[in-house]
């Protein structure tokens, strides 16, 4: 039996050095607060029934994955009135309902001790009453107030989400052809309708995002574009390329940038034409990658 | 001896393999760790030895932990998945069946080696010896499975505890045989289950 009682002994010795080794790691990689991603949005405004709406805004962050609340409330400092409801769920586009709202909670992704996990922030008119839709142009948020169902409050940088009115006026340029890859490349062939002179391409969020993107209008780069003629029935081609992120805070940052493609034409009248081409496709992550994210935020 | 060792035969089964009604349970798992106390109690008539009280003591634990385990899960729902004390409660339950089961067989060792019957004594000395360390494995395996989360070895873990179970109950099973065969069985008497 001498064997045996070694064995016991040596076991339970071996089980207490993993469980403490185990407990260590819990502890240290407990996130005392959720950590929210960085998003770059660019979100459209448009009427809807004699109101409006805006897109539903993805907000994307990590917890511990023993975090039983839910995410229930947002605002921004800057526009402390606007009101948004949350949903668990993408909203219907068309009845513009609220699926999930108040539902169960959405355990999200799970990745080792955390989960990553996305809810919708939407705005309509209907709960908006005093807020006109000509006053959300150009509303950048950025400072959001968070609410959990525990009642906890946190204020987080989001990052920056630029709201702008869907221009559904007479536009000459009408896509043709539309790719996108996984390796983050994407283009757009437009055909033009009228003889154009482009001005230039704007984007208030494309440096902040910290994300090296690159657009290219036919052979040139986006920011070089200024006052190219294109005549009526040539084609504009539009190339977006997002790299293979080397650093780990670029990995995570969210975004969906819709530059601004200002032209006019031979009368002098001005149009624009937003771009979709800089969308993140947002890859499924690692345990390692989460760890190595939350360290250069310094939150762990 | 050999209705001490069917009773926790029966008392491992109905632990293992409880039978629920939606999420409310008709024979919970602590009434099967209590029936394993019971088998353990009828044992230490027979053959009274410091290895078996010991055996006695962490049996009432167990129940303790089944019983509280049991009305956490149905408290919490889907909400005590990933919590710490999911983390904890398998693990310590883990460690806790593993002493009382270790117990149980170097008791039986024990009263072998009483009884001259060296033979049977070194079978199920090595019989425990490769119980003590699959199960040990399967403890540290289960802290590391369930410290990162790795949803996709929690199942094999699972089965891995379900053949620990069935491992010990055939033991007992044929512990029970041994006690019978070797004229080792208990007076005549009521034969229940428990």
């Amino acid at each position: 039996m001498k064997s045996n009682s070694n064995l016991l002994k040596i076991g339970i010795i071996m089980i207490g050095i993993v469980l403490t080794i185990c407990i260590f790691f819990i502890y240290y990689f407990h996130l005392d607060e959720p950590v929210f991603l960085k998003h770059y949005y660019d979100i459209s405004v448009s009427d809807s029934g004699g109101s409006w709406q805006a897109e539903p805004i993805a907000i994307r962050y990590i917890t511990n994955i023993t975090d039983n609340r839910k995410l229930v409330g947002i605002f921004f400092k800057e526009a402390p009135d606007l009101e948004f409801y949350i949903s668990q769920d993408y909203p219907s586009s068309n009845t513009f309902q609220f699926i999930n709202q108040g539902g169960i909670l959405s355990v999200g992704e799970k990745i080792g001790r955390y989960s990553i996990r996305t809810v919708y922030a939407n705005i309509h008119g209907n709960n908006n009453v005093n807020i006109d839709m000509e006053s959300l142009e150009n509303l950048q948020l950025s400072q959001a107030v968070i609410q959990f169902s525990d009642g906890n409050t946190v204020e987080v940088e989001i990052g920056k989400i630029v709201l702008y009115k869907m221009d559904q006026s007479e536009n000459y340029l009408r896509s043709m052809v539309s790719s996108s890859s996984n390796d983050g490349s994407t283009s757009t062939t437009y055909s033009v309708k009228k003889d154009i002179i482009l001005e230039q391409v704007t984007s208030t969020l494309m440096k902040e995002a910290g994300v090296a993107f690159h657009l290219s209008i036919g052979k040139q780069d986006f920011s070089e574009v200024k006052d190219i003629t294109y005549n009526k029935e040539t084609k504009l081609c539009i190339f977006g390329q997002t790299d293979n992120f080397e650093d780990v805070v670029s990995q995570f940052t969210i975004f969906d940038i819709k530059p601004l493609l200002i032209y006019r034409d031979v009368e002098g009248h001005q149009y624009s034409q937003r771009i979709y081409d800089l969308r993140d496709n947002q890859s499924s992550h690692s345990f390692l990658d989460v760890v190595k994210y939350l360290k250069a935020r310094g939150k762990l | 001896m050999d209705r001490g060792y069917r009773t926790i035969f029966w008392g491992v089964f109905f632990a293992t393999f409880h039978i629920n009604l939606g999420p409310l349970p008709i024979l919970p798992q602590f009434v099967g760790w209590i029936i394993v106390a019971v088998g353990i109690g009828k044992i230490q008539q027979e053959y009274s030895s410091a290895t078996f009280r010991k055996a006695g003591i962490f049996a009432p634990i167990i129940v303790v932990l089944a019983l509280f385990s049991g009305v956490y899960s149905l408290y919490q729902g889907t909400a005590a998945v990933g919590s710490t004390y999911m983390f904890f409660s398998p693990i310590l339950f883990g460690i806790i069946e593993f002493l009382m089961e270790y117990a149980v067989l170097e008791g039986s060792v024990q009263y072998f080696e009483s009884h001259k019957e060296e033979m049977m004594a070194d079978e199920y000395i090595g019989k425990l010896r490769a119980y003590s360390v699959v199960f040990i494995t399967f403890i540290i395996l289960e802290s590391i499975i369930l410290t990162f989360y790795i949803e996709a070895f929690i199942l094999i873990v699972a089965l891995i505890g379900i053949v620990l179970r069935i491992w010990f109950m055939i033991m007992m099973s044929s512990l029970k045989k041994e006690m019978i065969n070797n004229n080792h069985s208990d007076p005549p008497g009521i034969d229940l289950l428990v």
